[in-house]
């Protein structure tokens, strides 16, 4: 057998928010190295705040990334409040969800459609994919910017929001323009159910099939949500969100700017779509479930793969929902604004919240004075990195193990699928590491 | 054929209310102002937006998403276009290029999170037919640095007075607004 080496470098992925590469050593058909390069400049953000007043951690956490700047501010300020002992009105908790749901359908839009696609239907953007699929390639722009259009009203802004507040919202949206949006979301359910189809015909490969543990929150009502109540694991593990540093285990690499991730047991594991679907897909109903019953006819298999599958399925879901919410917001008297007082106290807090790419964490610690005494941020994309090099090690070897000779570009191509399948946010992965002695 | 892309509303388009003065130019300044030389399209226009304007002229900071423009856009019949460009001169040297080039400028690397503003501008393009008249321009800006550091090089904001400038001038000459 041939003990010929050869390494496989892609110096920058491409199709991802972000920059990282990747990095793979073969010798004969074992594979001895596999790196998810990261070299996106570390954002220090957790170190930024401390000392500020707790009113500007929105306003600087939210810069970490524009794309999931909602995701940012809504985990923040549930923190915060926590740490404030304030409560969420019914009100409130139902704006944030939508604004939640606009920052999701604009991700996957951009990420199914965009990002994802044009590997499974084998062109190498969305433009070129616009000659044979232009119905499509249009819509996928559209319905990004009806989450930005969500985003806009829930938030006052589509990219890092304005008017969300600790404590409520600076203006509520007017009846007219929830009705309006309301009808925006409900004409995009039948072209996006058209989407579907298509994507339900395109063959999923099997060299990326890896066993997997999957982890999502416990949805905070038996429904499909993204906001919950617990941590809990694909393996029937479950624990309080204030213990979430005792299962999310961050050390640092060295190939790295990134941290990554791993369970307390030292195994990786997997969370966005794919993990909510598998623990929480039972909950799916209306057109969501006709896309879930679509696209998982044998349910949730272990395959990175069908990532993109689960994200059209939540975006159907995120969209029908949006219309759900709309509704519940109409039958709410139209008020000006809405904000709880509360006083000022030392507290800590945990927020925690299911967005695009999975599971995000945000803590902090004030004093009596407001000031802000430690940050902890935990994305999705640091909790997915190990588990991304694993898989990018399985598809390797199972790629090998069929014994057909694969020249360099078809494995390149097949490794950037697998890490792209993630839909990794490296900038928001990026945080610095904490020095020895510290 | 997929029934996808029928029946959404495209969002963006805002008839004309309290201002009938025709829409002649849209100017979105791109970047990010928290990362050094990417700063300088949002500082261009917020130069442009402390000074009279022409009328017909308009302003918007574009944020660093491109895909933006049809949510700004209000039936501007030109949108030009300033970001800051990577290469292609000495720092604080102006790329300036017309609407056929602006469209022509290939991806160099397909990213989400650097979209190429010319990328961008095709999708637009291939999905807001209401868009597809617009005539864009685009002054690109050389950079000297990009880190995650507030504020301008030397180099590039002598560059910005000078596009805020041109920009002033040309919009004028187009509107027949020579300023006071």
């Amino acid at each position: 057998m041939s003990r010929s080496a050869r390494s496989i470098v892609i110096p920058h992925l491409g199709r991802v928010e972000g920059h990282g590469g990747i990095f793979v050593k073969i010798v004969g058909n074992t594979v001895h190295e596999v790196n998810m390069d990261i070299f996106e400049g570390s954002r220090y953000y957790e170190a930024l705040l401390k000392g500020k007043h707790f009113l500007d951690v929105q306003g600087i956490i939210t810069r970490v990334c524009a794309i999931c700047s909602a995701n940012h501010t809504v985990a923040a300020l549930t923190a915060l409040e926590e740490a404030l002992g304030i409560p969420q009105s019914e009100r409130i908790h139902t704006l944030r969800g939508l604004l939640l749901l606009g920052a999701t359908i604009e991700s996957h839009a951009l990420h199914v459609f965009a990002l994802a696609l044009p590997d499974f239907l084998g062109f190498d953007s969305v433009i070129s994919m616009a000659s044979k699929y232009p119905h499509e390639v249009a819509f996928a722009l559209k319905l990004k910017q009806l989450g930005n259009r969500v985003q806009e009203l829930v938030g006052g802004r589509a990219i890092h929001p304005i008017n969300t507040l600790v404590g409520g919202f600076g203006k509520i949206p007017r009846h007219r323009d929830l009705q309006t949006l309301r009808e925006e979301l409900a004409a995009a359910l039948d072209p996006l159910m058209g989407t579907v189809d298509l994507v339900g015909g395109l063959p999923v490969p099997a060299w990326a099939a890896q066993p997997t543990v999957y982890v999502a929150l416990r949805p905070y009502e038996e429904a499909f949500r993204f906001r919950g109540v617990s941590i809990c694991t694909s393996r029937g593990e479950e624990y309080p969100l204030g213990a979430y540093r005792d299962v999310v285990r961050e050390f640092t690499v060295e190939h790295s700017h990134a941290k990554h991730s791993a369970l307390a047991s030292g195994e990786t594991y997997m969370v966005g779509s794919l993990a909510r679907l598998k623990l929480w897909g039972h909950y799916l109903g209306g057109r969501a479930r006709e896309a879930f019953d679509r696209l998982f006819p044998n349910g949730v298999v272990d395959n990175i793969l069908l990532n993109t599958r689960a994200q059209l399925v939540e975006l159907v879901h995120s969209i029908e929902r949006g219309v759900e919410v709309c509704d519940e917001l109409l039958g709410m008297p139209e008020v000006e604004r809405e904000l709880v007082e509360y006083e000022v106290r030392a507290g800590r807090g945990v927020g925690a919240i299911e967005v695009p790419r999975g599971t995000l964490f945000h803590e902090y610690e004030i004093d009596g004075d407001g000031r802000v005494l430690s940050a902890n941020v935990i994305t999705p994309t640091a909790q997915n990195l190990a588990n991304v090099e694993r898989d990018l090690r399985g598809a390797v070897e199972n790629l090998l193990a069929k014994g057909e000779p694969m020249e360099d570009a078809r494995l390149k191509l097949n490794l950037e699928m697998v890490a792209r399948a993630y839909d990794p946010c490296i900038s928001c992965s990026v945080h610095v590491t904490r020095l020895a002695g510290e | 054929m997929s029934k996808a892309g029928q029946g959404v509303q495209a969002p963006g388009i805002v008839p004309v209310t309290r201002d009938e003065r025709p829409r002649r130019i849209l100017v979105v300044g791109y970047g990010n102002a928290l990362m050094a030389d990417d700063g300088a399209g949002p500082e261009v226009v917020r130069r442009l937006e402390a000074t009279r304007l022409p009328p017909g002229v308009r302003v918007e900071d574009g944020g660093a998403d491109s895909l933006r423009l049809p949510g700004v856009w209000r039936g501007e019949a030109e949108v030009w276009l300033v970001d800051a460009v990577v290469g292609g001169g000495e720092p604080g040297s102006i790329i300036r290029l017309g609407h056929d080039e602006v469209l022509a400028v290939p991806q160099r690397h397909a990213t989400a999170h650097a979209l190429s503003l010319p990328e961008g501008l095709r999708w637009i393009t291939l999905s807001f037919p209401e868009m597809a008249a617009v005539r864009y321009r685009l002054w690109g800006i050389v950079v000297r640095h990009l880190s995650l550091v507030s504020g301008l090089s030397e180099q590039v904001g002598a560059a910005v007075d000078r596009v805020v400038a041109e920009i002033l001038r040309e919009s004028g000459r187009r509107t027949g607004d020579h300023g006071p």
